[in-house]
């Protein structure tokens, strides 16, 4: 078990170490130098242009500037972001929680709403209640978070004046944008419970529990739904990455703080430190959230913890 | 191939999509204006029998430009898929077929690449390349090979372990003869499910693009910046984004209907009896 | 399951941060960028200008009249050279940290200006060929410059020039813009980037000038900005009482919301540079000033503005808008609407419709003009119309949306017939920063026009203390800019600022970007 576990981070952190480098190399192919178009906005002069460009080291060889970066980033230094002049680890600490807060509350809302659906489609297969769930999901699916989130803030913020529009502060300000993070999600989770519920409900188990007189809400609950689960949690996992790439939409929307915006605006503004810094989170959080989702097998399949 | 019965809501997802392509295609003759054609006296005007989806801020007609819309955003939408699907077919085929170090490399690097939020990774391709539809497509295709990868990969390895392939080996046929007469055929099913819903899946992110400033070019008709431009008006005259967004969800949802669909047909597993 | 879920839900219960309630009588004010540093001698952005104004006290202050009065300087004097300006300061002023206002925080401000470490990307400009301050005694101060510049006061008077205290910035470093001290009537509470800034009132305040309603220390306790980056989304906080005050309301709204008795707008004409379309002189056609006058000639700007800015906005027809200081209303009448005239140019200069495609060739190659455009200031929908106007003569127009990165290389590598730009200013010397040919490699000389006599009367207009003499070259200027075409502008930017009734008093400064809080009230709801 340990070495298997030593194994599987070591793999982790080399495929840290690759996303860092692709994300080093890769923004310095943005088009556009950092140094003119932070001079510029201000309407300096090409002398200025130079003058900032040696400030911040961009004459340097890539190879240097790489070495730089990597050795910082291993002693915990994310650098300085060219365009707020401020640490990028304090820019991000910042954002963080804003954006885990939607993404978390929006992951589930997806389970709340997705997983009744998706178990009430399975036990009413075919059936115009099954149709009904699936097109209800789909429709969750098919609707862009411009609209869904405009129209929500038109009919709870305006004309009934229950929830605020924009910003954020309390539970009251996460509800729409959590809600509309979570359609999609949603989607995708009650199909899947769907299709899981209808593999794992023909089998010996279920027919064995059922043949002993287990109450059929506890079967469906208790024995179905716990085995149906394991690959819906590694879509969770595997969500939880777009679900952070979905925030860029839902924070500028509605005017919430959170990396998604920072990230957009730094690959405007061409603020290398800053992308690097967000892009290469993004992926850590994505590799632990998954690291945790294989560990959460085994509680949930004793077979997995055994074998 | 498709045995069986289609639910009634695929079918009825099967009809929509049809008349939208239909309309897509046949969209010079039934469009009753050039979707560019610009009026400044007629701005904002509301549905009527003239303008079915009314007219937006420059007068231009909506309903026009909703159907040549279409155009470009299904395009996106089938090119992306696409675009992700055939690479991500041919690389999972050998990578699974192979196994090996190319598999493990071919498995290092979609973690690799799925461990960027696949939004974040499109903006960025989308930033390095500019804004542009042709662009967001390459982006938008790019971002989703892993899926295709992992998917076809994982199928392979299943499909490996049955006796036919052993038998075709033990019969002394070359690999590549294996992989497209025994092999491709038994997964061609569940990437075609992938690749309906992906075009889906597609047309939705171009719209986020779009959001961004980095989709279509102006004044090129395209679902998501016409959804964008009239957002600002939602109050003033809804039917500007109201028009294209609904086109763009009955499209996105008949598209998923129809691969359910297309799902329950293809796996007797889960297929409605 | 169960443990999963409520692993999730106490997660996302802990991270929702809780807010308080705003007290009395507090506003909350509507910004629209969030802006990348709010250091006024560092940063460069208008949005910061917005809440900082109202936290540092100018040394002089321009009135909505344009005249200049005292401020934190009692009096002033120019010498005869133009080379130095002493300053008289007051004597009863303190910073918020408690700290006197006097000669050495006037040498210690300007000082931090000019020093390079700052990496002033704004401030540094307006302060010019800034020499070095000089302490006369405690309350008396002499700044030199190397060569006379007139736009010294107008940069005085605005927030980039602020007077910062010299204590606060040696204790806060670098974090100096989460700690600003000056001497305004409200004092510098919180900056949460991307969420909130606030301001209180400064209980101390004794110092405001006479044009002012009222002395004393402020009303409102307490000021909140707020940043609403989606335009379709402020009028939205707006009416449902989110925000008090919100700026860059979208034209269309501004309409609304003006026949609407619980709001109140209020358009700012901005100073500077209007909305405009630098013209690439050295690239082909564009490089013969025929086609040059053509296009601007084919546009017309009242059905743009009334289109897409609606009555707010007036059409612009020179390279500086209405409000600015030496604008020449001669250049109204160089390029009327005149599509007619517009072919008439292009034909004379060879460009002809030989295949009747609508589109006019010259040699077998179409006239086409290839045009960036970028998200922000409606400038995509006045690329829509453009495109849609210069076809009516024959010209076809290519147009691609940008990042201002991707705009920043492109224009380097010269690949644009059309580039848009707004630049505000406080002084007129803005358009030395677009059409000196020092500016052309690597600067914001877009229109890439290099002209000797320009540069000569850009550095004349500069150096003349005298305003009517200022005011005459940069007629000139205006005048050479427009005959030779190289920009197309569109309109004067208008900033629409709507607050709801019970706001009392909310006026704007000559910047037209900057609020006198001070003087603002609410009334009881």
């Amino acid at each position: 078990m340990l070495s298997f576990t030593l194994r599987r981070l070591l793999s982790t952190l080399v495929v840290l170490w690759a996303v860092v480098t692709l994300t080093f190399f890769a923004i310095r192919l943005l088009p556009g130098d950092p140094a003119t178009v932070l001079v510029s906005q201000a309407g300096g002069s090409a002398q200025d242009i130079a003058a900032v460009r040696q400030q911040l080291g961009l004459n340097d060889p890539l190879a240097v500037q790489y070495v730089r970066f990597l050795g910082g980033l291993i002693q915990g230094n994310l650098g300085v972001s060219l365009v707020s002049r401020r640490p990028v680890a304090d820019a991000i600490v910042e954002q963080l929680p804003h954006t885990l807060a939607l993404a978390t509350s929006a992951t589930f809302l997806a389970l709340l709403a997705g997983i009744p659906v998706g178990i009430v489609a399975a036990t009413h297969r075919g059936s115009w209640i099954d149709q009904l769930c699936i097109a209800l999901s789909v429709l969750g699916f098919s609707m862009p978070i411009l609209m869904s989130g405009l129209l929500l803030m038109l009919l709870f913020s305006l004309l009934l004046g229950w929830l605020p529009a924009t910003g954020q502060g309390s539970w009251r300000h996460l509800v729409m944008p959590a809600l509309c993070l979570s359609l999609a999600s949603s989607a995708t989770i009650a199909r899947l419970v769907r299709t899981q519920m209808l593999e794992v409900l023909p089998q010996g188990y279920i027919t064995v529990a059922r043949a002993k007189g287990v109450v059929e809400r506890v079967i469906l609950w208790r024995h179905a739904l716990r085995n149906a689960l394991i690959p819906v949690i590694t879509v969770i996992g595997l969500q939880f990455g777009s679900l952070l790439g979905g925030t860029v939409v839902t924070e500028s929307l509605f005017s919430r703080r959170g990396l998604g915006r920072l990230v957009v605006d730094a690959i405007f503004w061409n603020d290398y430190p800053l992308i690097q810094g967000v892009v290469i989170l993004g992926a850590a959080i994505y590799i632990a959230v998954n690291f945790l989702v294989d560990v959460s097998y085994g509680l949930l399949d004793p077979r997995i913890r055994r074998g | 191939m498709i045995g069986g019965r289609f639910s009634i809501a695929g079918l009825v997802g099967a009809v929509v999509l049809a008349s939208i392509v239909v309309g897509t295609l046949l969209a010079p003759w039934l469009a009753p204006y050039d979707p560019l054609a610009m009026d400044y006296q007629s701005q904002f005007l509301p549905p009527s029998l003239t303008h079915p989806f009314g007219t937006d801020l420059f007068g231009r007609d909506v309903f026009s430009r909703v159907l040549f819309g279409a155009r470009t955003s299904l395009s996106v939408g089938v090119l992306a898929a696409l675009l992700a699907a055939l690479p991500g077919l041919v690389v999972g085929l050998m990578s699974g077929y192979y196994g090996g170090w190319l598999d493990h490399v071919v498995m290092r690097t979609t973690d690799l690449v799925l461990s960027f939020p696949s939004l974040i990774l499109a903006l960025g391709i989308v930033a390095i390349l500019r804004p542009g539809l042709v662009n967001v497509t390459l982006a938008v295709g790019l971002a989703g090979i892993p899926a295709y990868v992992r998917l076809v990969r994982s199928s392979v390895l299943t499909v490996k372990q049955e006796l036919y392939i052993e038998a075709a080996h033990a019969i002394g046929c070359r690999d590549p003869r294996i992989v497209l007469r025994h092999v491709f055929p038994n997964i061609a099913a569940s990437v075609l499910v992938l690749a309906t819903m992906d075009i889906a899946w597609a047309i939705l992110r171009a719209t986020s693009l779009s959001f961004l400033g980095l989709g279509a070019q102006p004044p090129t008709p395209e679902w998501g910046t016409m959804i964008d431009e009239g957002r600002e008006f939602l109050r003033l005259a809804p039917w500007v984004s109201l028009a294209p967004s609904s086109v763009m969800m009955l499209a996105v949802l008949s598209l998923n209907l129809v691969g359910d669909a297309l799902r329950d047909a293809l796996d007797p597993r889960t297929g409605s009896e | 399951m169960n443990r999963f879920l409520i692993v999730f839900t106490l997660l996302s219960m802990l991270l929702v941060s809780c807010g308080g309630q705003p007290s009395e009588s507090s506003l909350v004010y509507g910004l629209t960028l969030t802006p990348s540093g709010i250091d006024p001698h560092v940063d460069a952005s208008s949005e910061l200008g917005i809440p900082l104004t109202s936290v540092y006290d100018p040394l002089v202050w321009l009135t909505p009249e344009g005249e200049f009065v005292a401020g934190l300087a009692e009096e002033w004097e120019i010498s005869d050279d133009g080379l130095t300006v002493t300053f008289h300061l007051r004597d009863d002023v303190t910073f918020h940290d408690g700290t006197p206002f006097n000669a050495a925080a006037v040498e210690f401000s300007l000082d931090r200006i000019a020093d390079p470490a700052t990496r002033s990307l704004k401030a540094r400009g307006m302060l010019g060929p800034y020499d070095r301050t000089e302490i006369v005694d405690d309350y008396t101060v002499r700044v030199h410059f190397t060569e006379p510049y007139a736009p010294f006061l107008t940069s005085l008077s605005t927030v980039y020039l602020a007077m910062v205290s010299p204590d606060a910035v040696s204790q806060w470093g670098a974090e100096y813009q989460f700690h600003q001290v000056g001497t305004g009537p409200f004092m510098f509470d919180e900056y949460v980037p991307r969420d909130h800034l606030t301001l209180v009132r400064n209980p101390d305040y004794d110092w405001a000038p006479d044009f002012f309603d009222r002395q004393g220390p402020p009303e409102l306790e307490r000021v909140t900005f707020r940043f609403y980056p989606d335009v379709a989304t402020r009028a939205l906080a707006l009416q449902s009482g989110e925000a008090d005050v919100m700026g860059e309301v979208s034209p269309q709204d501004a309409v609304r919301l003006d026949q609407s008795p619980d709001y109140a707008l209020t358009p700012v004409s901005i100073p500077g540079q209007p909305l405009q379309f630098f013209v690439n002189t050295q690239r082909p056609p564009l490089d013969d000033v025929r086609v040059r006058r053509a296009l601007i000639y084919a546009v017309d700007r009242q059905a743009i503005v009334r289109t897409v800015f609606k009555e707010y906005s007036l059409p612009a027809y020179g390279p500086l808008t209405r409000p600015t200081f030496g604008y020449d209303p001669r250049v109204e009448g160089m390029y009327e609407y005149d599509p007619q005239r517009a072919a008439a140019l292009l034909e004379e200069a060879g460009w002809i419709d030989a295949d009747g495609d609508g589109i006019r060739q010259q040699d077998g190659v179409p006239l086409r003009l290839e045009t960036i455009l970028m998200g922000w200031g409606y400038i995509p929908e006045v690329g829509q119309m453009l495109q849609d106007q210069l076809r009516r003569v024959g010209m076809d127009m290519d147009s691609r949306e940008m990042t201002f990165s991707n705009a920043v290389s492109d224009v380097a590598d010269g690949r644009y017939h059309l580039a848009p730009f707004v630049f505000s200013s406080s002084d007129p010397d803005i358009i030395r920063t677009t059409f000196q040919s020092d500016n052309i490699d690597g600067g914001f000389n877009w229109s890439k026009f290099a002209d000797p006599q320009l540069d000569a009367w850009l550095d004349e207009g500069r150096r003349a203390i005298d305003p009517e003499a200022r005011r005459a070259i940069y007629g000139e200027i205006q005048h050479h800019l427009m005959e030779q075409a190289v920009i197309l502008p569109i309109r004067d930017y208008v900033n629409l600022n709507v607050a709801g009734a019970h706001v009392r008093n909310l006026r704007y400064d000559r910047q037209g970007w900057f609020p006198w809080l001070y003087e603002v009230s609410l009334a009881e709801e």
